[in-house]
């Protein structure tokens, strides 16, 4: 079974929090009708839903969005440096990053410290639709 | 453009169920969703705890209970289902929500010590309900007797005396009244089946 707009409805239907299911429905349209959409953040979201519901509650969805059986998102992490120089990491580098306190900088190898860690990765949604 | 870990913390603070966002969506294995599990069940323990005041026993005690925990899970997205039998048991099935990965458990209630109650609940996980080629499993005990920690420590010194079990045991930093795991080698699998013993304190028993 691949991953389309009506799995995806369909898996969404059967989640109880009526608030989040709302949120969720929005963004599938969302990402059906701009096909050039590659990637989703919490700004994004804002724009297309009542202004009612909270940062956390569209986080929480997004995150559903990647946990269902046939998910139309992917969570990523990208280490940006400066305007131009970014990288994209894996779970393993961050959750090594947590474990360790440093996350080593992909072009230069330095360890660089929680403090930027914390500010310089982003952590962003990508679409999978097909 | 994405939000930054610090903001995520910000988040993580205020709501807990953001709070393990990068585990439960990094977890590519069953023992990673196995931890982030146990993480998010002690979160609902709290929860339930929490709630004891409407929660003491009745004729459907331990079932709303069971179901309480199931709403809270669903919340964090798991697929949860309690199947409510006679005579105080609920088969408490958690799967991931992708289908993926499964977790048994069995709930049991007690208002004393009742070793052998307990005891029940963790042969119908081991023998009837799991094949041991999911390698953990877990008994969550609805304590409504006070001193919940000296009640699991009997019914821990119980288990000792099973022949044909050869448990290890480990205690749980968690659940710290007697919370506890027990490792034994499942009959079906030959596999180590690794139980959780959880303790849900719901005593409550206000003197004013």
């Amino acid at each position: 079974m691949e991953i389309n707009k009506e799995n995806i409805l369909s898996d969404i239907g059967r989640i109880p929090s009526e608030v989040h299911k709302n949120i969720m429905y929005a963004v599938v349209d969302y990402a059906y009708k701009y096909s050039h959409v590659k990637e989703i953040g919490i700004g994004d979201v804002k724009k297309i839903v009542s202004s009612k519901y909270s940062e956390i509650d569209i986080l929480l969805s997004l995150q559903k969005l990647c946990l269902l059986e046939f998910p139309l998102l992917e969570l990523k992490y990208e280490f940006q440096d400066s305007e131009d120089e970014y990288y994209i990491l894996s779970n393993k580098d961050i959750e090594e990053a947590y474990k360790t306190g440093y996350l080593i900088h992909p072009r230069t190898g330095e360890a660089m410290s929680k403090e930027i860690i914390q500010s310089k990765v982003f952590m962003f949604f990508k679409v999978k639709r097909s | 453009m994405g939000i930054t870990l610090a903001q995520l913390e910000i988040y993580s603070k205020i709501d807990y169920r953001v709070q393990l966002l990068k585990e439960r969506l990094g977890v590519d294995s069953y023992e990673g969703f196995v931890k982030a599990l146990y993480r998010d069940l002690d979160w609902c323990v709290e929860k339930v705890q929490n709630e004891k005041k409407y929660l003491q026993p009745d004729n459907n005690g331990e079932d709303r209970i069971s179901a309480f925990i199931r709403n809270s899970l669903e919340g964090l997205m798991y697929y949860a289902d309690a199947k409510f039998v006679a005579g105080g048991n609920t088969d408490l099935t958690i799967k991931s929500f992708n289908g993926q990965f499964q977790w048994i458990g069995e709930a049991k209630l007690v208002d004393s010590v009742n070793n052998s109650h307990i005891w029940g609940g963790f042969l119908q996980l081991a023998k009837r309900y799991t094949n041991g080629d999911e390698t953990n499993g877990g008994i969550l005990i609805y304590i409504f007797a006070s001193d919940a920690k000296s009640l699991m420590r009997k019914y821990k010194e119980y288990t000792t005396t099973k022949k044909g079990y050869n448990f290890t045991y480990e205690d749980c930093k968690t659940r710290l009244a007697g919370g506890f795991y027990s490792t034994h080698k499942h009959h079906s699998s030959g596999l180590d089946f690794k139980t959780r013993h959880i303790p849900v304190i719901l005593h409550y028993n206000p003197e004013k």
